[in-house]
């Protein structure tokens, strides 16, 4: 009798033994069941704000970095540096840039005319910066007069050491400078007074926004107008 | 019986502890994403604002005052890179930068379907340079502030 109580208690205490270590599993299941997403959809909300907080800050130093490399080529031509082939990359603090200069021509004066391209690329991001560059001949020493215009920038990933890629980029330059072009073809077709006249109406389908502010844009517009030519 | 008990003491304990723990976190992701979002707003203002003017080739208003004093409005106009005339203002209804544009020329101007940015609170553009080719730029979204100068490079 004895011995069979005996057993009976033992299969008793295995039994809670097992049911526990069963509750046991199933509570650190249910737990880590419960965290693991949760963490998940933090670190995703997290990652995912970062990755856009990252992605325009590489535009900006794509651009910025650009922006630099085009004043560091300037300075060179400043300093009677002369026709350029394409540049291995060069670093603007930590950051890269790749630098073109393409002679285009000779100018009236004399003067050498280049375009001047400059990019730098951050991961997926590149930003381009084409502009048009006159290079007075050293009178008799450096420092070399240099005007530069038209300045351009696109965020298309060109390859700027091949010719095609920087004519295309001129290409769609030469749209923008066509439009500007015909604005300015509009100013000189018009007295001061008649152009006053066809932009202040204009306020009549302005924004509500607009309207306090537009007299004065329409001065400054007229006061910088293009005199009218004379057919 | 008494194991059963304990477990569920136990249990309730635990939840009860991380369930303040996620009310806490909720209230810190909250903030942190408020934070985030009006961080990237005021980004995003900036960049796309100052990526057209850079390109631009004069700013029609504001200019500084006749004394020479700065001047700052929540509107800026200024002559685009093709010659035509752009407008950025503050829509305070909507907390949106718009962009506005007018040609130079007989066609009716034209608002962007797509606003520049939003859930800006404040934007004011502070004409700082004599020849009107420098600007400054202050964006205010939610407790994100933003300042941003930009110089006029075309002609």
């Amino acid at each position: 009798m004895i011995k069979i109580t005996s057993n009976k208690s033992t299969n008793k205490n295995v039994l809670i033994n097992e049911s526990r270590k069963g509750f046991a599993i199933f509570m650190v299941l249910g737990f880590i069941a419960i965290m693991v997403p949760v963490v998940y959809m933090f670190s995703q909300i997290g990652s995912s704000k970062t990755k856009q907080a990252m992605k325009f800050h590489e535009h900006l130093k794509t651009e910025l970095t650009a922006i630099s490399g085009n004043t560091a080529i300037l300075s060179r031509m400043r300093g009677n540096v002369r026709e350029f082939a394409p540049m291995p990359d060069e670093t603007s603090g930590e950051d890269k840039f790749s630098a073109s200069v393409f002679k285009t021509g000779d100018g009236f004066l004399g003067q050498d005319l280049h375009i001047v391209l400059t990019k730098s690329k951050v991961n997926n991001h590149a930003f381009t910066l084409l502009c048009d560059v006159e290079q007075f001949q050293p009178e008799p020493s450096p420092p070399v007069t240099i005007i530069s215009h038209d300045y351009w920038g696109t965020i298309e990933p060109y390859e700027i050491s091949l010719l095609a890629d920087a004519l295309a980029m001129q290409n769609f330059r030469g749209v923008e400078l066509l439009r500007l072009e015909q604005s300015r073809d509009f100013e000189r077709a018009y007295t001061e007074a008649e152009y006053k006249n066809i932009m202040s109406d204009k306020k009549s389908s302005l924004p509500e926004e607009l309207s306090s502010s537009w007299s004065t844009v329409v001065n400054a517009l007229v006061s910088e107008k293009l005199p009218k030519e004379e057919s | 019986m008494v194991e059963l008990t304990i477990s569920i003491g136990l249990l309730a304990i635990l939840g009860g502890m991380v369930t303040h723990w996620f009310s806490m976190q909720r209230k810190y992701q909250a903030r942190i994403t408020q934070s985030s979002e009006g961080q990237q707003n005021v980004l995003m203002a900036n960049w796309k604002m100052s990526n057209e003017l850079r390109m631009s080739r004069s700013i029609l208003y504001p200019r500084p005052n006749s004394d020479k004093s700065i001047k700052s409005d929540s509107i800026i106009y200024f002559k685009n890179s093709c010659g035509e005339i752009i407008c950025y203002y503050h829509d305070k209804n909507t907390l949106e930068i718009k962009r506005c544009v007018i040609p130079n020329g007989v066609a009716a101007p034209a608002v962007d379907k797509k606003p520049i940015a939003q859930g800006i609170n404040e934007v004011f553009f502070t004409a700082v340079g004599v020849e009107n080719r420098l600007v400054d730029i202050y964006v205010r979204s939610l407790e994100s502030y933003g300042l941003e100068s930009v110089y006029l490079i075309n002609d």
